[in-house]
């Protein structure tokens, strides 16, 4: 349910990068409170005439959808994974990809070969369960001179020197490669299930009105071996990957606040996706919804009503902010009553825009007993970038 | 306060003209002092923060040669070369068509790409509307609000712009708001574009003015700049971002020093004004400091007295000054920022800054000019007889035997001004100290010289009585007169002296222009400023120009600017090598023979004189020049006249520089045209070889015209300090000649009583104004000529490394003749109505 993230998350990285072009001009400019919220709000409002809609169903091709969808305002690719060394050290990393059109169509003729229409944001994160640490880093490019883009055959998708490439267009397999100061990953994705359509055959509705949805697919499992490293340490791993992909043009409706999701995989074989969209009241909006995958692909899809996602406990960012410490899912239909603690209590992104996006280990019980697993937790709209706070990239602590 | 300092203080309160007048002096050469100071300190900020501030935290910057770099290598700097903090600037200045003499900066960025680059995260600029204009339309600019307002749009509205010769339009997509003073001044006259926008608005597709880097410091920083410089391309270099302003401060630092020298000589005018206020209130006093030493003050105290009231005239002029200063400077900051624009081709902010430093400097010196002026008159106060009440005669006398020690005193700084000023040395403040120990000593003389010329004037049968009478009275009056019209003629010379100097250096620049500008025109692609960095020409038109009839040779310009490594940047030209070509320079050093066909065959290359001057090279010697393969070391085969930069070129033939650089590119052609041709015809047939706007095509008329106007501007600030230094000495005159109404209004009222008509007290009145006018205009003449002499062959030698001949011109003779007694003259009209409009009777009573 990642897509109400994209459009904020492009507006204040806009908004932010016009900033720091006049700032780059000011010399020990005192820090000023960030406007990054004004600026997403502004932003929102902005028009989506002139690109595609998700307004109905529609059939799903393989490799092209692999591809970009360069019709269609925002998109990502999404990988997250739990990946184990040595003596089980776990270690999540998450490396994304969003792609942003500023504007509908081709470029005016006799564009420079700089001019852009599309802008690219990736993340790059790594928590080190053991050794408490957590880094990330972030890069932004404009889809213009090879900087950054997507292609579906042979897959690429890249920012800059991150990426993510398979020889064709079937992902089998896969190669993430991503370096920043102090982190790095290099890992080949093999996936070990087929492609899951979330939503209505891959529509994923967002508020009532049409076209406010998405096309939304995922791979619930990739099995995942390479090496990571931190601080210039590294670590031969192995593990399970999850990706997400979707695309659309719509906007978050004024009501919700952020949303809270959960990407789990359960050690029975089925994996859970679960997003709850939380509205200013702090009630879940009736259009957050879920679903359970079946490990031969099938779907079971649940609505608002058929599950709860409720906070425990509250963790304060030392950047500012309250986030809920972990999350109790309950399923009755299933009988699942699963409990999700993030491996590192800080896994926040405080990068144009702030979210906490991290490992977490499941616990819990199904109606045949015990069950754990892994997964991958995402909350955003718990915290606005406070005044001084330090934006600087892979120095998260 | 003593009753002594009382004294004093209601000494000035009782003659306020004189008192007003010394304090005016002081005021206007304070507020030169200061106002150059403070023009000079804003400039060299506002070139500060126009290169240092804006490239932020940049520690380096990727550039390339003539054109710039291509914008690939943002991709495999940051891609395969890993280094993150790497960000395009595509820069231009743009000129307001709406506007005359507005100079824009286009900067073209990457905001995505910024980050590294801010010292903080913070949007200061909330731009309005919607975000993405700015990088998806074509021509979205961003703006400060101020500059807005300034230029007279807002969100939505276009900006007509022009880039050389072409006109295109910005469109304004929001506003920047500045958070403080230091953004406020880098955003002022800031076009904000995205590096997209800045190539399509400079028609440069493909290419960038130079990629910017923050490099870690130490170690890690020397490693990264290593592994980069080894995989750039060849003419593409790294070098320190602080190195740009750093050698801009070098470049300028003579034509300041010169600025700065010129300024003190209008102090030093005050210095006179002071000297002679106080000189005339100690004479007048005398038998007043003669009663109080009979009642038994101390010498002392007469002496602090003395200074005390100075200390207050210098003071009170001082602190006008200082305001009057910081109203002038915000004018001559401009002249100063357009002056280094011409001469350095830099760009700067438009700013002025009120620095503290240099408001108490000019306090300082205010204070401390008055003080040591006031020094000789106190002494002299000081060593008063206890009894005496000397004699006018006695007095006058004691004012020759003054006038004669000063002329011996002159006379020796006179001998060690000449002496430093041939004295074989580099230095600049060794040269300017000479010039201004030949002024004060020539000065010196004046008092004396004034006295003879002034006695034996007197006694020439063929002048009317007025002027032989007001000859006489002047030379019995040296105590008031001869510094008055030392100051004048200090002030008149200055202004002889830097005429001479401008029209030989016109006329060098002329003389040198007409033996360069050979060909018959001149193509070149449309220049940003006074003369751009980046040039180069598209070779398919370079070709077709060369096929277009009537055209019966054609000399290709290549340059490019290289930074050796611990070194200025040089900037090195290669041109073809033929007869025409050959007739075209003037040789300093070396052999022309010998030299051309060195450099013809490729062995050699050519500096320019202020290069060579500059780097103390002769021919023979070898200077080394960073190559697409490394350095390589070429002998000097001599050395030509130019005045088209002081900073120099090196010259080479254009094969060699096309091997050594492997750079194609043509800055600019000069063509040939066969006899007969009708060269507006051939002009305008060759901008039709080009894109519209591409090219500017010049004659070599019109060439000299624009490179002429270009100089005059250069000198206008010169102009300006001439003025203000002129202004002072009148100043001079007034208060003589009002001390001269004060002191001999009894002798006035006595020729009224014996039958002397209002009319012939006027005219004597203004007689003696225009022999003091005529005197310091005929002394200055020979003083302005030697400091011309000075300036030409020492001052602007050792400041831009150009030679020239002093040409005297009879003009500025003249000029300084009419200027003085035209001066004079005037100051003289207002104490000859009063004199001659006052009552007898009371006048005399007074005695």
């Amino acid at each position: 349910m990642r897509r109400v993230r994209a459009w904020p998350i492009f507006a204040a990285v806009l908004a932010a990068a016009l900033g720091l072009a006049a700032l780059r001009l000011e010399r020990r400019a005192p820090l000023p409170p960030l406007a990054a919220s004004l600026a997403v709000a502004e932003a929102m409002a902005g028009d989506p005439a002139g690109f595609l809609r998700a307004e109905r169903p529609r059939p799903f091709a393989f490799p092209a959808d692999h591809g970009p969808h360069d019709g269609y305002r925002t998109e990502w690719w999404y990988f997250t994974g739990t990946l184990f060394g040595e003596g089980g050290r776990a270690f999540g990393y998450q490396l994304t990809f969003f792609r942003n059109a500023l504007a509908p169509g081709p470029h005016p003729a006799g564009a420079s070969a700089l001019r852009a229409r599309t802008v690219w944001m990736a993340h790059l994160a790594l928590s080190d369960e053991r050794g408490g640490r957590f880094r990330w880093a972030e890069r932004l490019a404009r889809e213009a001179i090879g900087l950054a883009g997507a292609r579906a055959e042979p897959f690429r998708v890249w920012v800059e020197g991150w990426e993510a490439s398979a020889p064709d267009g079937t992902l089998a397999p896969l190669a993430l490669r991503a370096r920043a100061e102090g982190l790095a990953i290099d890992l080949t994705l093999a996936p070990e299930r087929p492609v899951v359509l979330q939503g209505e055959a891959g529509l994923s509705a967002k508020g009532p009105e049409a076209g406010n949805a998405s096309y939304y697919y995922s791979i619930p499992r990739l099995a995942t071996r390479g090496e990571v490293t931190l601080d210039g340490e590294r670590f031969a791993v192995e593990g399970r990957s999850w990706l997400d992909r979707e695309w659309s043009t719509s906007a978050l409706a004024p009501e919700l606040e952020g949303w809270d999701w959960l990407a789990l995989q359960l050690d029975d074989g089925r994996d859970l996706m679960l997003y709850r969209l939380r509205r200013r009241d702090g009630s879940a909006d009736p259009f957050s919804a879920a679903a359970v995958i079946e490990p031969a692909g099938d779907v079971r899809r649940l609505a608002a009503g058929d599950f709860a996602l409720r906070p425990l406990g509250r963790w304060t960012s030392p950047r500012g902010g309250d986030y809920p410490a972990a999350f109790r899912v309950e399923v009755p239909s299933l009988g699942l009553e699963l409990e999700a603690r993030p491996r590192l209590a800080d896994q926040e992104l405080t990068g144009l825009v702030r979210y906490w996006e991290g490992a977490v280990r499941v616990t819990g019980r199904g109606p045949e007993g015990p069950i754990g697993g892994q997964g991958f937790l995402e909350m955003t709209g718990y915290a606005d970038a406070p005044p001084g706070a330090s934006r600087r990239p892979a120095q998260n602590r | 306060m003593s009753l002594i300092a009382r004294a004093g203080l209601r000494e000035l309160a009782r003659h306020p003209v004189q008192t007003a007048l010394a304090v005016a002096g002081v005021a206007v050469g304070v507020a030169v002092v200061v106002a150059v100071d403070l023009a000079d300190e804003s400039a060299r900020r506002a070139f500060r923060i126009s290169t240092e501030a804006t490239a932020g935290r940049a520690t380096h910057q990727i550039q390339g040669g003539s054109a710039g770099i291509d914008e690939r290598l943002l991709a495999a700097v940051r891609i395969e070369m890993g280094l993150e903090a790497a960000a395009p600037v595509v820069e231009e200045y743009a000129t307001l068509p709406d506007q005359p003499g507005r100079v824009v900066r286009l900067l073209g960025v990457d905001p995505l790409l910024e980050a590294p680059f801010r010292p903080s995260l913070a949007p200061a600029a909330r731009a309005s509307g919607e975000l993405g204009r700015f990088l998806t339309e074509p021509g979205a600019a961003l703006l400060a609000g101020e500059t807005a307002a300034e230029l007279g749009v807002a969100p939505g509205d276009a900006l007509p712009l022009r880039l050389g010769v072409r006109e295109m339009q910005v469109r304004v997509v929001g506003l920047l708001e500045p958070r403080d003073r230091a953004s406020r001044e880098v955003l002022a006259s800031l076009l904000l574009v995205d590096v997209a926008t800045a190539q399509e608005l400079a028609a440069s597709p493909g290419r960038l003015s130079r990629i910017e880097l923050v490099l870690p410091e130490g170690t890690p920083g020397e490693a990264a700049l290593e592994r980069l410089r080894s995989r750039l391309p060849a003419g593409v270099t790294v070098t320190r971002t602080a190195a740009r302003s750093e050698s801009l401060d070098q470049m300028t630092r003579a034509f300041r020093f010169n600025l700065r020298a010129l300024a003190l000589l209008a102090l030093a005018c005050g210095g006179f004004l002071i000297f002679n206020t106080a000189t005339f209130s100690v004479v007048r006093r005398r038998p007043l400091f003669g009663r109080l030493r009979a009642l038994g003050v101390r010498r002392r105290e007469v002496l602090a007295m003395v200074l005390a009231e100075s200390l207050a005239v210098g003071l009170a002029g001082s602190l006008a000054g200082l305001a009057l200063g910081v109203l002038l400077g915000r004018g001559l900051v401009g002249l100063v920022l357009q002056t280094i624009q011409d001469l350095y081709f830099a760009f700067a902010v438009r700013s002025f800054d009120l620095a503290p430093d240099s408001l108490l400097r000019g306090l300082a010196l205010g204070v401390g000019v008055s003080l040591a002026a006031a020094l000789p008159p106190a002494l002299e106060a000081a060593s008063a007889p206890p009894r005496a009440t000397l004699s006018r005669a006695a007095l006058e006398a004691g004012s020759r035997r003054g006038a004669r020690l000063a002329a011996g005193l002159g006379g020796a700084l006179l001998a060690g001004g000449g002496a430093l000023l041939l004295a074989p040395s580099p230095s600049l403040p060794l040269a300017f100290g000479g010039l201004f120990a030949l002024l004060f000593g020539y000065a010196l003389q004046l008092p004396l010289a004034l006295a003879l010329g002034l006695g034996r004037a007197a006694r020439l049968p063929a002048l009317p009585v007025t002027a032989r009478m007001a000859a006489r009275s002047l030379a019995a009056s040296l105590s008031r007169s001869g510094v008055a019209v030392s100051a004048l003629a200090l002030a008149v010379a200055v202004s002889v002296g830097i005429g001479l100097m401008i029209g030989s250096f016109r006329g060098a620049v002329v003389d040198w222009l007409r033996q360069t500008l050979v060909g018959d025109l001149y193509v070149a692609p449309p220049t940003r400023l006074a003369t751009a960095a980046n040039l180069a020409l598209e070779p398919g038109f370079v070709a077709r120009a060369r096929a277009l009839p009537g055209i019966e040779r054609v000399h290709a310009l290549r340059t490019l600017v290289v930074e050796p490594a611990g070194s200025l940047p040089v900037r090195v030209l290669g041109i073809d090598v033929d007869e025409a070509s050959r007739a075209a320079f003037r040789f300093r050093a070396g052999d022309p023979e010998d030299a051309w066909r060195a450099v013809a065959a490729g062995e050699a290359v050519l500096l320019s004189e202020p290069f060579a001057s500059r780097r103390a090279l002769a021919p023979g010697d070898r200077l080394g020049l960073p190559t697409a393969r490394g350095v390589r070391e070429l002998p000097v085969a001599g050395v030509y006249a130019d005045y088209g930069s002081d900073q120099g070129v090196a010259l080479m033939a254009a094969p060699l520089f096309v091997e050594l650089f492997e750079q194609e590119t043509i800055a600019a052609i000069a063509l040939f045209a066969a006899p007969g041709t009708d060269l507006d015809r051939l002009a305008r047939a060759v901008e039709r070889a080009a894109a519209p706007g591409e090219v500017l095509v010049q004659s070599n008329r019109a060439l000299l015209e624009e490179s002429l106007a270009i100089f005059d501007r250069t000198f206008r600030i010169t102009g300006v300090l001439r003025l203000l230094s002129l202004a002072v000495a009148l100043l001079g005159i007034l208060a003589a000649l009002a001390a001269i109404e004060l002191e001999r209004g009894r002798e006035l009222a006595t020729l009224r009583a014996l039958g002397a008509s209002r009319a012939q007290v006027r005219r004597l009145v203004i007689a003696e104004g225009a022999w003091m006018g005529a005197a310091a205009g005929l002394f200055a003449l020979p003083l302005g000529a030697l400091l011309a002499a000075a300036m030409v062959y020492v001052v602007n030698r050792r400041s831009f490394g150009w030679s020239m001949e002093l040409a005297l011109a009879a003009g500025p003779f003249f000029e300084a003749l009419a200027l003085a007694v035209g001066a004079a003259l005037a100051a003289a009209a207002l104490p000859a109505m009063r004199i001659a409009a006052a009552d007898v009777v009371p006048r005399l009573e007074e005695e």
